[in-house]
């Protein structure tokens, strides 16, 4: 007898699971054919930094360090230098000799963007940051400097985004 | 630096002080009347004269405006075009005036180094504007024709301290 | 003191002295009121209105004179219908103020909306970003948002140089004064002044070169706002970028360059030192530091350091480990057995000399151990020990009732520190009575002025003494109950009455004579001697005796110093690095050893010889036979000094900043020092670790692990310095003493205290008892019509300094100063060369003409590089009479 009833029951929940497995089988799947297939992240999302530039191709950067003194780990070093009146690489009269990210440290937070007086450091969509080396983790100036936008990275639109959850606005009410 | 005479002056003017620094004010004004204007020599024979930095006597001169730097002709003539004097026809007559001694609206110094125009805010003497200060005269309530009559007798009075003078 | 007024601060009572401004009384009770133009070291001008307060004082009825009161009974306080700048008014009885009323914080808003059209918003790239009076105020009391948009002085020129070391923004500038006032008042040097009026008003130095004065460093502190900012730490300008003042590690440190061992802080960053700021010390420093100080940095991070020890093989250098060096040393001292001399620079701290003595007296068995290369000669220890300035002696506070006698010293070169607080006492109506052969800087506040001819100070000493003992104003209690010998020093001084010594030092007896009252009658005296005033021991018998008759000893404010040319001069005698004494002043029990000055003579017969931290063939270029007659000769330093070049075996040591110690300035005061950055190479070691491997090498079993532990070893073996343990010494300041010293907003720097600590004299054992000693004075007056004058500068030529490219400069440069009536006699105009010659050596010298020179005196300063002077003065005299030969 329980045999028969082990058996039948083993059946059911087989069924069942397979039922299951049938069901999300004809279901759009949820995961990503990262990185066949670009991935989707919010417009806030915070991922990698990048250095901006002025459109005449001056750096935004000024080298004042408030950014480093806002970061949390201290994973962010600037060194600052005085503009060459005649060949200036940033507006004014500082800009950054150096400025380094260590990307293993970071926490993401974005009160280095936060502090920034002129907007030169930004939190990009890339989250895809693996090395071979860790001292490639390191991101120096020339490296956040050069636009970033990857292939495998895709930003939804503000829209969607406003109307699914109703917040987000960036009008102020 | 100081010629005799001036030296001489000095001399006399500096015990009339309780101390030395006090006589800067008439020392410099010793010091410009010959030229008109200031030279580095003549800032430094006050400042040594009076034991002073060259600094200090620098900061006085920058603090009052008839104490000059730089060269100027031999009449200085400030015009006044503050409000009340511009409510009169000031800056008319300043703009005319410059244009009849062919100078740039802001003013400066003739060919001949003879007139400085410049434009300043007010010299007390609003009721009767147009109004303006040659060297140290007052000219008031004046008409085009009586400031062209002004300049040509101070032009003749120059030419003859020149001639009289070797 | 005069009389208390009580008045009411936000319903707080204070009383203070008549005559207090509001500003100070507020700050009493802990109400800080926003500044920018007052400081309190600073006069007051009033000229930034952001202090503006709310003030009122009780109403009194016209007809009857009586003070109006309430239904209470309390007087009604009847408020001016205009605030008042709390930094320039008065308290008065009964006064009532309100620091935060409403009107008040709407002015302050206001002044500060001014000030910010004509200033930059340029925090970010500011220098003074994170540390800045306008910031602090703008965040606390601001608006946020301007409503002014003209931006009229945003165009103002930029970054104006003020002289090789500051830098001007005119557009950050508030014209607040306080850079202008620092240098009329504190500094006594004219050289910053506002030109012109309201917005093209600006801070402008005219005189040439720009912004000449040694002190203009401070500027840069009490800069309420960006404007002026020093070269050295200003991004970029010495070839290093910039740092922001919160990413600096702040290290207590205290000056290698200030005998008085000023107080400072060391920025650092990243194993860098990046700037040096000023620790509050009103004992030592107050706020200030010198620019040799401030800017004498960069030896640490030079490229020429010494990186590893070397040993000289076949007369070239090669590097070595510290095994070899060490077997070397310890097996050719040991060859040398008694023929062993060692010199230590007065520039180590007190734990390395201490140790440096105990390795020549303990291990090897010698006394021949000196500190003194050349000047440091002319001063006698004994005076020191004896008398010194009493407990507390704070220069910086002497005011009226008191007198400095300062014999024989330009303070202004020789100890600028010192020269700053007693121009501040001056300031205060303290006495000064300046004694010297030729004008000084202080001559301008003095309010004695004494000109001696060279090599008869002792004379002018004497002449003082026996004026006070002919007019009896002696302190009768002191000489009755702590002196004996007076009798015979009055007989003895009857030889040298004003008129009798007004012949020979060329001042009227009348006016010595006032001198001596002056100095006699004062509350509390105080005497700095230098080495102009000459090297005998009758000098320093007199001063004492002038000090002790006069009861100006063992107290506060009172006492004899002398003006020591080095940081820790004073520590090398008080530890033993002298031939004829063992730390703390004891004789040595058996044989005297010899002095440097015998070392270095070149029949020294001296195997082997131990030199630290000293470059003696740079200062004294005479002794270059005597080190290289020596068969073995070891150079512990810094860097390949010239001496160091004769060595056989050189090691590494450790800069200042690379270690910890302890120094004792010349009032005696022992302070320590931290460890700030690490050295060049794990090579480098600390001098007392040296010297302990030494001895170690050598048999003795010494356990010295730290600087801590060696202090702790002196603090037990030598009874002076029984409380200079360095717990005791890093002990921060009470809490009341840290109110009183507190500075108003805009200080830039911390004010971390610790004061120090100063061992006892014998005179300030109320029981000890002095004879007076008479020492009939040797008539050394040089006989020439020119007498050759070599004092000490503060931009010398130094091995340290030359490293802080900053200064370089300033740095002076050897050449003869004459008067212009020399000059013309000899037909010489600015620019010629002479031939100066003196009975030990001739030099030719490019001249200089100063019209406040006396006639028969040329001046050439000794420590600079190639030690000119010191070929004519044979290294050990101070003047000595000349030839000039065009």
């Amino acid at each position: 007898m329980t045999l028969v009833k082990e058996f039948v029951d083993g059946t059911v929940e087989i069924g069942r699971a397979m039922g299951i497995t049938l069901k999300y089988f004809l279901r759009k799947p949820v995961t990503n054919q990262f990185p066949d297939e670009p991935v989707e992240v919010y417009p806030r999302f915070r991922g990698r930094h990048v250095l901006n530039r002025y459109e005449n191709g001056l750096e935004k950067c000024i080298g004042c360090s408030l950014c480093a003194a806002a970061c949390p780990t201290g994973c962010i070093f600037v060194e600052a230098g005085e503009n060459d009146e005649e060949n200036p690489v940033s507006l004014g009269e500082r800009y950054a000799v150096r400025y380094e990210i260590n990307m293993l440290r970071c926490i993401f937070c974005g009160y280095c963007e936060e502090a920034c007086p002129t907007n030169a450091i930004t939190l990009e969509h890339d989250f895809a940051l693996s090395e071979y080396d860790r001292w490639d983790a390191i991101y120096t100036k020339e490296r956040l400097l050069k636009p970033h936008a990857p292939d495998h990275i895709k930003v939804r639109s503000d829209e969607v985004f406003v109307e699914r959850y109703g917040w987000g606005n960036t009008k102020d009410s | 630096m100081w010629s005799e005479k001036e030296q001489r002056e000095l001399e006399k003017m500096l015990p009339q002080y309780n101390t030395k620094r006090s006589a800067v004010l008439s020392a410099l004004y010793l010091a410009q009347q010959e030229k008109n204007w200031l030279d580095d020599d003549d800032i430094k024979a006050v400042a040594d004269a009076l034991d002073l930095t060259v600094t200090d006597v620098h900061s006085v001169i920058g603090f009052y405006t008839l104490f000059r730097k730089e060269p100027t002709g031999k009449y200085i003539i400030q015009f006044c075009t503050d409000l009340p004097c511009a409510l009169r026809g000031a800056t008319k007559f300043y703009h005319e005036l410059a244009e009849q001694l062919g100078l740039p609206p802001e003013g400066g110094t003739t060919d001949d180094n003879m007139f400085t125009l410049e434009e300043v805010v007010c010299i007390a003497a609003c009721n009767n504007a147009p109004c303006c200060q040659i060297n140290l005269d007052y000219h008031e309530n004046l008409t085009h024709e009586e400031m062209s009559n002004i300049l040509s007798k101070l032009r003749a009075k120059s030419e003859k301290e020149s001639t009289t003078q070797p | 003191m005069s009389d208390l007024v009580t008045l009411k601060i936000d319903g707080i009572e204070v009383s203070v002295p008549a005559g207090t401004m509001i500003i100070e009384a507020a700050n009493k009770i802990g109400r800080e009121i926003p500044v920018f133009c007052y400081h309190s070291k600073l006069s007051t001008v009033g000229v930034c209105r952001v202090c503006l307060v709310k003030v009122g004082t009780p109403g009194f009825d016209r007809a009857t004179r009586q003070p109006i009161l309430d239904v209470a009974g309390n007087p009604v306080i009847r408020f001016f219908p205009k605030p008042m700048p709390a930094c320039s008014t008065p308290v008065s009885a009964g006064m009532e103020v309100i620091t935060e009323s409403k009107e008040s914080l709407a002015d302050r808003q206001a002044i500060l909306e001014f000030l910010l059209t004509s200033h930059p918003l340029d925090c970010p790239v500011c220098d003074k970003g994170g540390e800045c009076p306008l910031q602090d105020l703008t965040y606390a009391h601001g608006r946020g948002e301007s409503r002014f948009e003209y931006q009229r002085k945003h165009t103002s020129p930029k970054k104006i140089p003020l002289g090789d070391l500051i830098v001007l923004d005119t557009e950050r500038c508030i014209i607040c004064t306080r850079c202008i006032r620092f240098q009329d008042e504190i500094a006594g040097d004219h050289v910053l002044a506002i030109e012109n009026r309201g917005r093209d008003a600006k801070v402008v130095s005219y005189t040439e070169p720009k912004f000449d004065s040694k002190y203009s460093g401070n500027t840069t502190d009490i800069c309420p706002v960006g404007a002026l900012t020093s070269r050295d730490f200003r991004f970029k300008d010495m070839n290093k970028p910039g740092v922001r003042i919160w990413e600096l590690t702040n290290v207590p440190s205290i000056s290698n360059y200030c005998n008085m061992g000023s107080n400072l802080v060391l920025g650092t960053h990243v194993g860098e030192i990046r700037r040096v700021m000023p620790r509050q010390n009103e004992l030592v420093n107050e706020i200030w530091l010198t620019n040799k100080t401030r800017f004498g940095h960069h030896f640490h991070s030079s490229s020429h350091r010494l990186t590893a020890p070397l040993i000289k093989e076949n007369g070239k250098f090669k590097q070595a480990t510290w095994e070899d060096a060490l077997s070397l040393i310890a097996t050719k001292f040991h060859e040398a057995g008694e023929h062993i001399g060692g010199i230590a620079g007065p520039h180590l701290s007190n734990e390395d000399l201490y140790l440096f003595q105990k390795l020549f007296r303990e291990v090897l068995n010698s006394n021949n151990i000196d500190h003194r290369i050349c000047l440091n000669s002319a001063i006698d220890d004994d005076l020191a020990y004896e008398i010194g300035v009493g407990i507390g002696t704070d220069i910086g506070q002497l005011a009226e009732n008191s007198a400095i006698f300062l014999l024989g010293s330009d303070l202004d070169e020789e100890a600028s520190m010192l020269y700053l607080r007693v121009r501040g006492a001056v300031r205060r109506g303290c006495h000064l009575i300046n004694a010297n052969g030729r004008y000084t800087k202080l001559d301008t506040v003095a309010n004695t002025k004494l000109r001696y001819n060279y090599g008869s100070a002792v004379h002018l000493v004497l002449g003082m003494t026996a004026t006070i003992l002919d007019e009896g104003l002696e302190d009768k209690n002191f000489v009755y109950a702590r002196l004996e010998g007076i009798d015979k020093l009055k007989t003895k001084l009857q030889a040298y009455t004003p008129e009798k010594v007004a012949d020979i030092t060329g001042i009227d007896a009348d006016i010595i004579r006032q001198a001596a009252r002056d100095f006699a009658k004062a509350e509390n005296g105080i005497i700095l001697y230098g080495a102009e005033a000459g090297n005998d021991t009758a000098l320093h018998a007199s001063i004492r005796n002038l000090a002790l008759i006069t009861g100006h000893v063992g107290k506060k404010d009172n006492g004899v110093t002398a003006i020591l040319p080095h940081c820790n001069s004073r520590g090398a005698a008080d530890l033993g690095v002298i031939p004829h004494r063992l730390p703390g002043y004891h004789p040595v029990a058996d044989e005297i050893g010899m002095s440097a000055k015998e070392m270095l003579q070149p029949n020294h017969g001296l195997q082997a010889m131990y030199i630290v931290a000293a470059d003696i063939v740079g200062e004294v270029v005479t002794c270059k036979s005597a080190i290289e007659t020596t068969d073995f000769v070891v150079v512990q330093d810094l860097f390949m000094t010239e001496t160091a070049k004769l060595a056989d075996v050189v090691l590494p040591a450790k800069a200042i900043a690379e270690r910890d110690g302890s120094y004792t300035n010349l009032e005696r005061r022992v302070q320590v020092y931290d460890p700030a950055i690490l050295s060049p190479t794990p090579t480098c070691w600390a001098d007392w670790h040296i010297i302990t491997a030494i001895a170690g090498r050598l048999g003795a079993e010494w356990t010295h692990a730290s600087a801590d532990g060696v202090m702790q070893e002196i603090t037990e073996q030598v009874s002076l310095y029984k409380h200079m343990s360095f717990e005791n010494l890093t002990k921060p300041i009470s809490l009341e003493r840290k109110r009183q010293h507190y500075i108003y907003s805009g200080m830039s720097f911390t004010a971390d205290v610790r004061e120090g600590v100063q061992w006892a004299t014998r005179a300030e054992n109320q029981a000890s008892f002095f004879e007076l000693k008479f020492i009939e004075p040797e008539n050394d007056m040089p006989q020439s019509d020119i007498i050759l004058v070599a004092p000490r500068v503060a931009y010398d030529g130094g091995m340290l300094i030359s490293q802080a490219e900053i200064l370089a400069n300033l740095i002076q440069q050897p050449k003869a100063t004459l008067s212009p009536s020399v000059a013309q006699r000899l037909s010489l105009s600015k620019g010629d060369t002479v031939q100066l010659t003196s009975s030990v050596g001739s030099v030719a010298l490019p001249i200089a003409i100063d019209g406040k020179l006396p006639d028969n005196v040329v001046l050439t300063p000794r420590n600079l590089a190639g030690s000119v002077a010191e070929q004519l003065l044979d290294g050990h005299n101070i003047f000595i009479g000349v030839k000039i030969v065009h």
